[in-house]
């Protein structure tokens, strides 16, 4: 070959390669669109745009179908996704092959391999591609070929797709973050639009693929409720680490994770590298409110505060999420509804309940109870109108319609008020009547029952002790027939001190009257 | 038979009370052990508490309560335990006032014997075709009294200030406090 023959064969070569430039950058250079959030293509920009860009737009758990479509309409011809032959194949990662022959500048086959993680809907967890020449017989193709890989201007040979990769805390919090916001763009820019809507959106993407998710803002972040969680961490394929089978638990049932009086829901999710990142969050029984978002990634973690959204009945009032009662940490939890001042089926439901949930949340729920507002509490209360025995009988037939000798011992029940209200003898002694029949008829006050509350909790007892004597100056000029006069000598009589001596000189059973 | 009032939305109204309370020249209202009673409505020249009325420069309290004193098997009758509870209400806001140094000018007295003969009953239940007996003639039951009305002075400097306590219904009572210039004489 001479001189003028190899200027010549550069030449074209170099013509040829300039043309498929041109032609071959209108196939490959854009990514899809709507193939992926444009947050993603901020993270990805440095990638490769060969074999439809998607190494721009993938990310670990995107759905099957979803990844098919994209390629199938930049002309890939893919595999029928395979149902699975039996559920014992959940779980299972199987590979779905995708080809294209392109035949500008140099004919070769594009094949992408994405392996799909088999679970309820199959996922992607990884991907490769490969591109192979239709003729290995030319010299002058497969080194155009090369040429051309080596510039940039057709896919390279094989590609390990990584997409978006999540390498740092930092970017796996703002993605977390920005599910979760109930204004955020999974939320409001997913769905149809109306014409508002879509120009939000146009500025919030713009902003995405100008620099990714976006940054966490002041303060604590808003969400929704514990109910809206799952759904917003599948978005960003986070799914949580114990998943719901095929049980009999309400619809409304969380599987969460309790330790130590603390309620967490956890996720976990990789990127296509098959780095492990897990997001959990914490939530208050108290409307199931999420309160904290903890990340974590390579042993690094973060916790950020969250403004979550409580949990509401149709009237207002909060609904409380415990767990049930269990020896391991992961379990079911229930939702609980405050019962209703004139309902006494409210009552009995709630009382049924309390002996199946976690032993942690008992004292909670109760305190809930004997302080909600909705229930004992009007505007008169608030100001102190009422008298102190009035409202010990008050709250002692609240706990009495809670049936509290069905599930919580006395002396346990006992520890657990006092211990809840050390300052207020109010419920302290509420609980004693209605543990020793003083919440209602005055014949049916257990004086030695009372007689033991005197001894364990002297400062509640005088207190009561102390009400009734004023009371009992008070009406001392009704008729001794009267019904005050007689409930207030039945209170008297129980709360004796005199009662109290000849208990402690016997030191054993009660003495009669 | 109790007004329950949205205790949602209670905060602003526990600030509305709070004011209507203390506008009553400091008396310091508390409420009986029993029967259990609410405030139904308070008014005076400032403050409206659940009520539209105006209060036409008077001050007047209005309470209403449920027609139990707990466990009244002791009192045979319902008139009798309706006295019995009129005699708690009475006592307890009779002492109140005593206590912020009001004294008890003059009471009326109530009859809680509802005059029913048992010619009455059964013609009240009747059906048609009962065939009822007149009764025969019996002298009438005595009273069984409560008091009704109770009016209380309190006088400072050349202030004179009246408390009128009111059984309006079975289960309302009312608190009315006026001022009036000293004048000579007690009533």
């Amino acid at each position: 070959m001479t001189w003028r023959h190899i200027i010549i064969s550069f030449l074209i070569l170099t013509t040829i390669s300039a043309i498929s430039y041109i032609v071959g950058a209108r196939h490959t250079l854009i990514v899809p669109v709507a193939a992926a959030d444009p947050a993603v293509e901020y993270y990805t920009k440095n990638h490769s745009n060969g074999y439809a860009a998607i190494d721009r737009w993938a990310h670990y758990g995107m759905r099957t179908e979803h990844v098919i479509d994209v390629l199938a309409n930049t002309g890939y011809d893919c595999q029928q996704l395979l149902a699975l032959k039996n559920e014992g194949e959940t779980g299972t990662i199987r590979d779905i092959l995708c080809t294209k022959t392109e035949s500008w500048p140099v004919s070769r086959n594009l094949t992408i391999q994405a392996s799909i993680d088999y679970g309820v809907i199959g996922r992607l967890v990884a991907a490769k591609a490969s591109s192979t020449l239709t003729s290995n017989d030319s010299f002058l193709i497969k080194h155009l070929a090369d040429l051309l890989r080596e510039m940039g201007w057709i896919e390279p040979a094989t590609l390990q797709v990584t997409g978006l990769q999540i390498d740092s805390v930092e970017i796996l919090t703002r993605m977390v973050a920005d599910t979760l916001q109930p204004q955020g763009w999974h939320a409001r820019c997913k769905h149809d639009l109306d014409e508002q809507e879509f120009s939000a959106c146009n500025v919030m993407a713009n902003e995405r693929v100008k620099s990714g998710f976006p940054r966490l803002p002041e303060g604590s972040l808003p969400t929704g409720t514990a109910l809206e969680i799952p759904r917003a961490m599948e978005r960003v394929h986070f799914v949580p680490i114990r998943i719901r089978g095929a049980d009999n638990k309400p619809e409304d049932s969380l599987l969460v994770r309790s330790t130590n009086g603390r309620i967490w829901m956890d996720f976990t999710s990789k990127d296509l590298v098959g780095r492990k990142v897990t997001a959990s969050i914490e939530l208050e029984s108290k409307g199931g409110t999420p309160i904290s978002l903890l990340v974590g990634l390579n042993g690094q973690s973060t916790t950020i505060p969250l403004a979550g959204k409580p949990r509401r009945a149709n009237d207002g009032a909060f609904v409380y999420l415990v767990p049930e009662a269990g020896t391991q940490s992961e379990r079911y939890s229930v939702w609980l509804h405050l019962p209703k001042k004139h309902s006494p089926a409210s009552f009995e439901q709630l009382a049924n309940n309390l002996p199946l949930i976690d032993k942690e949340f008992v004292e909670p729920m109760v305190k809930a109870v004997i302080d909600d507002p909705a229930i004992n509490s009007r505007p008169e209360a608030s100001l102190g109108l009422y008298p102190p025995l009035q409202q010990i009988e008050q709250k002692a037939e609240i706990l009495h319609a809670l049936n509290t000798e069905q599930w919580l011992p006395r002396q346990h029940g006992s520890r657990l008020i006092a211990e809840a209200y050390p300052e207020d003898p109010v419920v302290r002694a509420a609980w004693a009547f209605a543990t020793c029949g003083a919440s209602r008829n005055s014949s049916e006050v257990d004086g030695d029952c009372l007689l033991s509350f005197s001894i364990t909790d002297p400062g509640a007892a005088s207190f009561v002790r102390n009400e009734i004597a004023r009371l009992q100056l008070l009406y001392r000029e009704l008729p001794e027939d009267h019904p005050l006069r007689i409930r207030l000598r039945a209170l008297d009589d129980a709360f004796s001190t005199e009662r109290h001596d000849k208990y402690d000189l016997t030191a054993q059973s009660s003495s009669d009257d | 038979m109790l007004a329950e009032p949205d205790v949602t939305h209670s905060e602003p109204r526990i600030d509305l009370l709070k004011l209507c309370l203390q506008d009553f020249d400091g008396i310091e209202l508390k409420l009986p052990y029993r029967p259990p009673i609410q405030v139904r409505a308070c008014a005076t020249p400032e403050v409206s508490y659940d009520t539209s009325k105006t209060s036409d420069g008077h001050r007047r309290l209005e309470l209403i309560g449920e027609l139990t004193l707990g466990d009244e098997a002791e009192k045979p009758s319902g008139d009798e335990r309706y006295a019995a509870l009129q005699q708690a209400m009475f006592t307890h806001f009779d002492a109140l006032f005593k206590q912020r140094g009001y004294r008890l000018v003059s009471t009326e007295q109530g009859n809680a014997r509802t005059e029913r003969s048992a010619y009455t009953q059964c013609m009240l239940r009747a059906v048609f075709g009962t065939h009822c007996t007149p009764d025969k003639p019996e002298p009438p039951k005595p009273p069984i009294p409560y008091v009704s009305l109770a009016r209380y002075e309190r006088q400072q400097s050349t202030l004179t200030s009246i408390i009128t306590y009111k059984t309006e219904a079975a289960n309302t009572w009312s608190i009315s406090l006026d001022d009036a210039p000293e004048q000579a004489g007690a009533k």
